[in-house]
């Protein structure tokens, strides 16, 4: 399996790059689409997972938000001013929806169901040490606020400055700084009070 | 460094808390990063107008069809003003039976006065006496235009 050391920073464009490339043409353009997901598809990705916490989710809602992008420009109906924004709007709905869905409800099978199934890969020791402490982790920002899972995972997942997230999440800098202080705080307060020693 | 320690570093958890929520996002993001969505072509763009429109068409053809056609059968026929009542027949003139026998070709809906052939004249029949017998009796009926007719008239007995 092909790691990278670290998550690909996307350029973040401006909104008006955004807006002449998207603007409603006659015959939409592979290249500009591909562009355009190749810049947000990680903010996309990192608000979807900051509302469920779950990768395989975010994705899903990911590419169903830019494929709908796809067929807005297809169709030629609304024009869309600022993409970017337009994907993340669509991309907090799906995630929202998905809570309504019924699959979210009833599922298809239980948890347990899945028990017997093993993975391909044996797991070393290192690997069950880091999945338990990622269990841990995952389970205290569970608790947290979606604000605050939101700034985290924009700040450790795609390594965004606090005027990135300030201008992804249209709040100022300053609010940003104040949010994910905050948030680390009670992370780390929720940390040791599991018995998880790190320093905030 | 040997493999397996530096195997060893990158895996190993870090210390501050900065590090672990790098690392456990890192882990948490798809590896590759999939590719934009590709989506097929939606068919109502590929379709020709034909193809896309061709239910409707067809329903639009029908009924301009049924409406067109109702309008020029209606119009083909000539309107008619029924005199009678239909499958009643005209009593004029000497109820003869040539006279009985015309009428009854008539359409009920015709006006006997349209068609040309028929004139209630009595004074173009000429009526023959031919033989009389106990039982019946028969006439010869000839017109202006010599030909005759032969009528038996049979005398029905009381019971």
């Amino acid at each position: 399996m092909v790691r990278s050391t670290g998550p690909e920073k996307p350029a973040s464009g401006s909104a008006v790059d955004d807006t002449m490339k998207a603007s409603p043409q006659p015959e939409p353009q592979r290249t500009d689409f591909e562009a355009l997901y190749h810049r947000h598809s990680r903010e996309v990705w990192a608000l979807a997972y900051a509302r469920w916490l779950n990768a395989d989710l975010a994705q899903d809602i990911m590419q169903e938000a830019f494929l709908r992008l796809w067929k807005q420009w297809q169709e030629g109906g609304e024009s869309i001013l600022n993409p970017r924004a337009w994907l993340l709007r669509v991309a907090r709905n799906l995630a929202e929806d998905h809570a309504k869905s019924a699959f979210r409800r009833n599922g298809t099978h239980p948890p347990q169901t899945m028990n017997g199934v093993r993975s391909q890969d044996l797991l070393p020791l290192e690997n069950l040490e880091r999945e338990e402490t990622f269990a841990q982790l995952r389970g205290v920002l569970e608790e947290l606020a979606q604000a605050d899972r939101e700034i985290l995972t924009l700040r450790y997942g795609l390594d965004y400055n606090a005027n990135e997230i300030a201008d992804l999440l249209a709040i100022n800098a300053t609010a940003v700084h104040m949010r994910l202080s905050r948030a680390r705080q009670r992370l780390a307060e929720r940390l040791t009070a599991q018995g998880v020693h790190y320093s905030p | 460094m040997p493999k397996g320690v530096e195997h060893h570093r990158l895996h190993r958890l870090p210390d501050e808390l900065d590090g672990l929520l790098r690392a456990y996002f890192r882990a948490e993001m798809p590896h590759p990063w999939p590719g934009a969505p590709r989506a097929t072509p939606s068919p109502r763009q590929k379709l020709p107008f034909w193809r896309r429109y061709h239910g409707r068409l067809a329903l639009a053809a029908a009924v301009s069809f049924f409406l067109i056609g109702s309008f020029v059968l209606t119009q083909s026929f000539p309107t008619v003003t029924p005199t009678t009542a239909p499958g009643q027949l005209q009593e004029s003139g000497p109820a003869t039976g040539s006279d009985k026998q015309l009428h009854r070709l008539i359409a009920p809906n015709k006006k006997l006065q349209e068609l040309p052939s028929f004139k209630a004249d009595p004074s173009r029949l000429q009526m023959l006496p031919l033989e009389e017998t106990p039982r019946n009796r028969s006439f010869g009926v000839r017109t202006k235009s010599g030909q005759i007719s032969v009528i038996v008239v049979e005398e029905k007995k009381s019971p």
